[in-house]
């Protein structure tokens, strides 16, 4: 086992990941810094999210490992893994509610199956929460009952309600408002400064990306291309790097060949 | 946590909090808080200044408190609280919901002079 620097909460080394032949990931490596916030960005498709799932550890890496605290995430048990999940929080892009349940009753669920709280303490805690991500009063609502945004809002404060020692975000901005983005990027920062919350962030929206980061890395077609502060990343002289933050638009897919060969095989 | 219960004086209950303040210690606090409003302590002094964390069920639990111990009148007033303490305090936008004193001796300062305006 190698050894996994004190100082970093999450260290990856080395990470491949496949779906079937196809492979998504190639030979990741950084680390998240305790009670920082690391935003991973990327175009849609560069493997930021399968990185989120392997973060999480819904998905194994083909190769290489995954340190939390030190101990390898790839090697956990059932048991290991259960208790990693306590300590982390988790808003998936589409919020990922119990259609079934009502919004209260979705941020309780975890604090109900996890803990020892008295109800009362539950209830107080679920309108803190909403409180916290703009819901209050909310409830009693059922998840078909809210907006996108605010289902993506409900997300968030399910995934706060353990008070988590690590928080992961897919996407938190898409399908927001700008001034709803804005108050989550501010509420992010919150989290981190008042909890001492780590916090990971995918996403390719980069005003909010540069409003948080402590730390960012740059993916391009499974690969890392930079990583370092905001100011290193802006620095880069990647071309994909200085592609991707000054928004220029992609070069044409392929050349009319390869296009060509796609549809009707090799000319 | 370290929960430990001190009376002073007039009938004022002090409660030392030493540690965490979390999902996992914040029961105990509750049933010692719950058990000085059932018993109707006219003041409760929370005195945080040796919680190093504190989360969101720690701030349930006081909310908890308040409401108990104001049903019959009762004074709930946190004393030294750190400045992470107060982050968590003002993210749920609480610090005006608390009667909060630097110490422990203006708070029970504030109760006598509390008791004397009454």
């Amino acid at each position: 086992m190698s050894n996994a620097e004190v100082t970093s909460l999450i260290r990856v080394e080395n990470v491949d990941t496949h779906y079937d032949s196809l492979k998504v990931l190639h030979n990741i490596s950084f680390e998240v810094q305790p009670r920082a916030i690391t935003v991973i960005m990327g175009v849609s498709g560069c493997g930021k999210s399968t990185l989120l799932k392997l973060l999480i550890g819904l998905k194994k890496p083909t190769a290489g490992n995954i340190f939390i605290d030190g101990k390898n995430l790839v090697n956990m048990n059932r048991r290991e893994l259960d208790a990693f999940r306590k300590r982390i929080g988790v808003l998936f892009q589409g919020g990922a509610l119990f259609n079934s349940m009502t919004v209260g009753e979705n941020i309780a669920v975890p604090l109900r199956v996890h803990t020892k709280l008295s109800e009362e303490t539950i209830r107080i805690m679920t309108q803190l929460k909403l409180e916290m991500v703009g819901l209050a009063g909310f409830e009693d609502f059922m998840p078909s009952q809210l907006s996108g945004g605010m289902k993506k809002r409900a997300g968030l404060a399910r995934a706060l309600a353990m008070d988590p020692e690590i928080l992961f975000f897919d996407e938190p901005s898409s399908g927001l408002d700008p001034i709803t983005s804005a108050g989550l990027d501010n509420l992010i920062l919150k989290l981190k400064s008042a909890f001492g919350m780590t916090i990971v962030v995918v996403t390719h929206e980069l005003e909010s990306a540069f409003a948080i980061a402590d730390q960012m890395i740059v993916m391009d077609k499974g690969e890392i291309l930079a990583q370092g502060t905001p100011e290193e990343v802006k620095k880069s002289t990647n071309e994909r790097v200085i592609q991707f933050l000054n928004r220029e638009p992609e070069e044409k897919y392929s050349k009319d060949s390869q296009f060509l060969e796609t549809l009707i095989g090799k000319i | 946590m370290k929960v430990s219960l001190r009376q002073v004086n007039d009938g004022i209950s002090v409660i030392d909090l030493e540690g965490d303040f979390d999902l996992y210690s914040s029961p105990k606090a509750r049933e010692i808080l719950l058990k000085l409003a059932k018993e109707k302590a006219p003041a409760v002094v929370v005195n945080l200044s040796k919680v190093g964390y504190m989360d969101s069920s720690g701030i349930a639990t006081l909310i908890e408190a308040l409401r108990a111990l104001g049903k019959y009148g009762g004074k709930l007033i946190l004393a030294g609280v750190n400045l992470k303490t107060m982050e968590v305090i003002k993210l749920a936008r609480l610090e005006k919901i608390f009667d909060i004193k630097e110490n422990e001796e203006q708070a029970l300062a504030s109760t006598k002079s509390q008791t004397q305006q009454v």
